[in-house]
């Protein structure tokens, strides 16, 4: 019984699944093309590298879109076939259980699916592999495991909406359904919304800040409770509305005896910003390894890219893939700095838009802090000094002109260190931080450094001074 | 000796939103009966047969099949009881022979030659598509598949559907000739009654809302002023 069913389905469904195969090929061909299309237009090739494993840029991200069409045709001439008058009537009259009969049937549909997954996998790994490092093939597989899922998901979805006739079942299904594919895709669907912008006026030595209800309706006020207008606001906030002074003619402008005009204050301006997802480590740690030249003013973007393997350093090019000499010297030098593998997390700005490149800083497995480095073809690897008893939990490395502080770390005990130029951490005096929860952000102009964090309710400041001595500190909830 | 019920109706109420079709039926089918649900388009036969065979669950009362509830049939149950769907609906993908191979393996009384007969009645091509046959032709195809089952009970949803005079009438001198040899219960449905005089034992009709008339043929009969077609119209109106 079960085989007269399932050589129904497949004379059901031989004609539907040849066309679909052709599909297949077409998209694969079509695939490779724009792959070669891509790389022909791209220089250095290591660069789509990046894009592919920092910026999300999954050229094979079509094949997510043609498998969820597939499940969903494959279930329709399926079980539309069956349908009679709203009810699947001639498989429901055989003798047999009516909820076998239906299983099988999704086994088939599930399999079919599954075979084209499997021929579209192999085919792009076939092509991806010329074109890409080896590690990176793993993030295929992953992706393509997480569209076959998805797949079925979708499949099963669809199927009951339309073998299910009784509306409470077909609802609950299909919405549980849906629930488990929401949960594995994840779609974004979080606003980000700031409740308070908070800063520190240098002219009436206070914080003032801006309450945002929404729609574009703002409140100035100050930590005193002194309203302002927003025109006043502004005023009092020199070194952020800056370009307004300089449109007024109002600049140089003197604070404390000291004067200061638009380099000055253009120059002094730097922000960093620290959000939760950032904990989120890349899926694959393959970097590009840059190498500024000291005679050249420009960053290039590097040919070669470096991957911090489970057991080794890796480097790679595109013309040769895999830089065998390379690779070994660059171990023979981890080996030499007592590098231990594999690597926990890796920390840099994997970009050539930067005035300066200070490389990588990496978390070997023993937790110690590694600085990786080339500079006019030679490369370093330094252990970094961490303060006692301090475990990382994120660095931000941020190469900046004022060349004094390259970025901040936070540890696993929520506590924020500001990180000089030579790699040398700075505790700020900050109460109640989680950085497993709140946002943060570092503003510094002419006079101050504002460390501004909030969990979306409670948002806090505090100010400092250039030496980093504790000035004032605000907390504001929103309602 | 009492013959055994194969179908009893007990207190059957059914209405789609504010439009009753059943109210309190009560109906017993005995075995080797030819009963007929008789009608005109839209009263509910098909109604009937839904609830009858587990497809629709009745708002109150209780049908049974050979003992056990429709809503629940057994396996063993479901496989003495042949169906004939509303409209002829098959597998139109299938050729005929490949809709024998399907529907053979699940009935352990199958008979290919039934099968067979019927289809070489219309002297068909076995590789031929169901898709690509008359409606007529399908029919002999799918009623070869109801009869080659070689159950207890036949369940003939509005047989006549689509069919033109002379495939009722090869149907129907199937069906008596089938029934002949055998000891069927058959249940058939149809909105004409032209050929089923001399078919019938017993019948139903079902008009808008309310039975009609519960009668024997034997007794309806018994009054031979009008034809049995014209004492049909009387009770069901001509619109």
């Amino acid at each position: 019984m079960i085989n007269s069913i399932l050589s129904k389905e497949w004379i059901k469904l031989k004609n539907y699944i040849y066309s679909v195969l052709v599909i297949v090929f077409g998209v694969l061909m079509y695939f490779s093309y724009i792959l070669g299309f891509e790389y022909g237009n791209i220089e250095p090739e290591s660069m789509m590298w990046y894009m592919f494993v920092h910026l999300e840029h999954k050229p094979y991200e079509m094949f997510f879109y043609l498998f969820l069409v597939f499940a969903s045709f494959i279930s329709i001439v399926q079980f539309v076939y069956e349908r009679i008058r709203n009810r699947i009537k001639i498989l429901r009259h055989l003798p047999m259980s009516y909820d076998k009969i239906i299983w099988i049937h999704l086994a088939v549909g599930l399999f079919f699916v599954t075979i084209f997954w499997i021929l579209s996998l192999v085919f792009v790994i076939l092509i991806f592999a010329y074109y890409y490092p080896f590690p990176l093939i793993w993030m295929v597989v992953e992706d393509f495991c997480v569209y076959l899922f998805v797949s079925w998901l979708l499949y099963l979805t669809v199927s009951f909406l339309i073998i299910e006739a009784n509306i409470i079942k077909k609802v609950s299904k299909s919405s549980l359904l849906i629930a488990l594919i929401i949960v594995v895709v994840r779609p974004d669907f979080s606003k980000d919304f700031t409740g308070y912008y908070i800063f520190y006026s240098p002219v009436l030595k206070e914080f003032i800040y801006q309450k945002n209800y929404g729609e574009h309706q703002f409140d100035y006020k100050s930590k005193s409770n002194q309203t302002y207008t927003q025109k006043e606001y502004e005023s009092n906030l020199p070194f952020v509305y800056w370009k307004n002074l300089q449109i007024q003619g109002k600049l140089p402008i003197t604070i404390d005896n000291t004067v200061f005009d638009v380099s000055d204050i253009k120059d002094a301006r730097l922000s960093f910003e620290y959000k939760p997802e950032f904990l989120e480590t890349e899926p694959m740690k393959l970097y590009p390894f840059f190498n500024p030249k000291s005679t050249e003013g420009m960053i290039k973007f590097p040919e070669e890219a470096l991957f911090f393997g489970y057991k080794k350093l890796e480097l790679y090019d595109f013309d040769n893939k895999l830089l065998s000499e390379q690779t070994v010297e660059i171990n023979s030098l981890a080996n030499s700095a007592w590098v231990s593998f594999p690597i926990q997390k890796v920390f840099g700005k994997p970009t050539n838009m930067k005035p300066f490149d200070l490389g990588y800083l990496f978390l070997d497995n023993e937790n110690k802090l590694f600085h990786i480095k080339k500079e006019d073809d030679i490369t370093t690897i330094k252990a970094v000094m961490l303060p006692k008893d301090v475990n990382v939990a994120y660095i931000h490395i941020s190469e900046n002109k004022l060349k004094k502080t390259a970025g901040y770390m936070i540890d696993d005990k929520s506590r924020f260190y500001i990180m000089d130029w030579d790699f040398g951490f700075r505790i700020l005096d900050i109460q109640g931080f989680d950085y497993q929860s709140m946002k943060a952000q570092l503003l510094s102009n002419s006079m101050y450094y504002t460390f501004r964090y909030n969990d979306s309710h409670i948002y806090n400041a505090v100010v400092f001074d250039k030496e980093f001595n504790f000035i004032d500190d605000i907390s504001l909830e929103y309602k | 000796m009492s013959k055994k019920s194969i179908i009893e109706i007990k207190n059957l109420t059914h209405f789609y939103g504010q439009k009753k079709i059943y109210d309190n039926l009560n109906l017993s089918i005995q075995e080797g009966c030819v009963f007929g649900i008789l009608g005109k388009n839209g009263v509910g036969k098909s109604t009937l047969i839904n609830i009858l065979m587990g497809y629709l669950q009745p708002k109150n009362g209780q049908c049974l099949i050979f003992g056990e509830d429709s809503h629940n049939l057994s396996y063993t149950s479901k496989k003495d009881i042949a169906l004939l769907h509303e409209g002829f609906v098959a597998y139109d993908f299938m050729t005929i022979s490949q809709y024998e191979d399907f529907f053979a393996p699940f009935y352990v009384n199958w008979n290919k030659k039934v099968f067979y007969d019927l289809v070489d009645l219309m002297g068909l091509d076995y590789s031929q598509k169901l898709s690509t046959l008359s409606f007529g032709q399908k029919s002999q195809v799918v009623l070869g598949a109801i009869f080659a089952q070689d159950a207890k009970l036949l369940i003939l949803d509005d047989y006549s559907m689509g069919l033109d005079a002379g495939y009722r009438r090869l149907f129907i001198n199937y069906l008596k000739n089938y029934i002949k040899e055998k000891s069927k219960t058959v249940i058939i449905t149809s909105h004409t009654m032209n050929d089923l005089d001399g078919l019938l034992d017993e019948f139903l009709i079902v008009q808008k809302g309310a039975i009609a008339h519960h009668d024997t043929m034997e007794n309806f009969n018994l009054d031979k002023s009008s034809t049995f077609e014209d004492k049909f119209l009387d009770f069901v109106g001509l619109y």
